[in-house]
């Protein structure tokens, strides 16, 4: 086919005319001739121009406010609100986060308060005190607890470690096994965090000599009036 | 550079595309919407089917700007065809459908045209006129049955009892007129 005779097909194309054969003809011919094509692009433009040959009418508005809805939902906002929500997500996880490691500090800040003043407590009433040092037992070789016997205000100041963290249905209890009596006596009850740590204050405390030793249990929550769990800790 | 191939070689649709920016793809629409709607119009005839059409050429227009090859062609020209060839598919859909046309002969109720079309369009508009006009009847018709009817070579052939080779010839030296008329409008 000659340039003049792919041009009458190019014609016939931009107006819709060609037939399937006649367009895949031009189309083979346009991929590889550069003059042809630009005639094509020509004759294409021409023919749409024909559009403006009919009175323009103005369309109804619902069709604009439709085709402006779309479109924004289509395209650029989705991106914007994912990044957006991405971000808030960020934000939320990190305000969580930084809220729980404040409320933490804030736990250890009171709980440091709490262990300076018992050891303040402590050192003030160890002058002409006396220590008994606990030592763990089969349940809790790794167990130690010290008691500072404070006789002249007939109390004591027992600082436990190493302890497996009680059940929430169990507590530890401290019992004083008196020289003058075979029955042991509560000294109080307690409970460890969860690092194994507890500390306790006895008061009423027996005359000293009258202490032969302490001991320490597993018992019901709450404690009970005698002795009937394991042993963890013991010391004399 | 005349005022018209100044407007033909700006693509304001597809740069809003490009950008996101719907305001002005908003502005963009206003000016070529009137247009492309009266050229439904006139190819569907039928006001539900021209506009979902509209609403489709634009949608595919924001989706698809990265396309648009400002080398080949105006924006308009781009709008026009994406526009026509969706309109002759719906219409040989209908026809499939069996709904032929008694509608061909339905004309839509001549709606006034108080449009405020763009100085530009309105010089290419009075450009295609004339170079309509100065064709010689049977070229227009036959031209204006494969443009706006959608009618094979064959089809135009049949309908007006005419050799296919004289319906060939009419449209070739009908568009050999509008290229020198219409096609070179961007580069003068």
């Amino acid at each position: 086919m000659t340039h003049e005779e792919i041009q009458q097909l190019a014609a016939l194309d931009a107006i819709g005319a060609a037939t399937a054969d006649e367009a895949a003809e031009l189309r083979r011919h346009l991929a590889t001739c550069a003059d042809c094509r630009r005639a094509a692009d020509e004759l294409n433009e021409a023919a749409a121009l024909l559009a403006l040959g009919v009175d323009p009418v103005a369309p109804p508005a619902h069709v604009k406010q439709s085709v402006l809805r779309n479109v924004g939902r289509a395209s650029a906002r989705p991106v914007l609100q994912w990044r957006l929500s991405a971000a808030a997500a960020i934000f939320l996880v990190l305000w969580l986060w930084t809220t729980a490691q404040m409320r933490s500090a804030r736990d250890e800040i009171a709980r440091l308060k709490s262990d300076r003043d018992k050891l303040s407590a402590t050192i003030a009433a160890m002058s002409g005190s006396r220590v008994i040092q606990l030592a763990g037992q089969e349940a809790a070789p790794r167990a130690s607890a010290n008691v500072f016997l404070d006789p002249s205000q007939r109390r004591a100041f027992v600082f436990f470690h190493g302890l497996p963290p009680n059940a929430q249905d169990k507590s530890y209890q401290l019992w004083i096994i008196r020289a003058d009596q075979v029955k042991p006596q509560s000294a109080g009850v307690f409970n460890v965090d969860a690092g194994g740590n507890a500390s306790l204050v006895v008061q009423n405390l027996p005359v000293d000599t009258m202490i032969k030793a302490l001991a320490v249990t597993l018992e019901p929550r709450g404690g009970v009036p005698a002795p009937t769990g394991q042993k963890y800790l013991v010391g004399s | 550079m005349d005022l018209v191939s100044a407007r033909l070689s700006k693509h304001p649709l597809c740069d809003a595309a490009l950008a996101g920016n719907t305001l002005a793809f908003g502005a963009a629409y206003d000016e070529y919407a009137p247009l492309l709607y009266g050229l439904l119009l006139r190819v569907l005839r039928d006001a539900g089917d021209a506009q979902e059409i509209l609403q489709e050429t634009f949608l595919t227009a924001w989706t698809d700007a990265r396309k648009f090859d400002a080398s080949r062609g105006s924006e308009l020209a781009w709008l026009i065809s994406m526009a026509r060839s969706r309109g002759i598919d719906r219409l040989r859909a209908r026809q499939r459908r069996g709904q032929r046309e008694q509608e061909a002969g339905r004309e839509i109720s001549k709606v006034t045209s108080d449009v405020d079309d763009p100085v530009a369009f309105r010089e290419i508009r009075a450009a295609v006129r004339s170079a309509l006009q100065e064709l010689p009847d049977a070229q227009r018709s036959a031209l204006e049955m494969a443009y706006f009817d959608g009618l094979s070579q064959s089809e135009i052939a049949a309908r007006l009892g005419e050799p296919l080779g004289t319906i060939k010839t009419r449209m070739n030296l009908a568009m050999k007129k509008l290229r020198e008329r219409l096609g070179a409008f961007r580069m003068r």
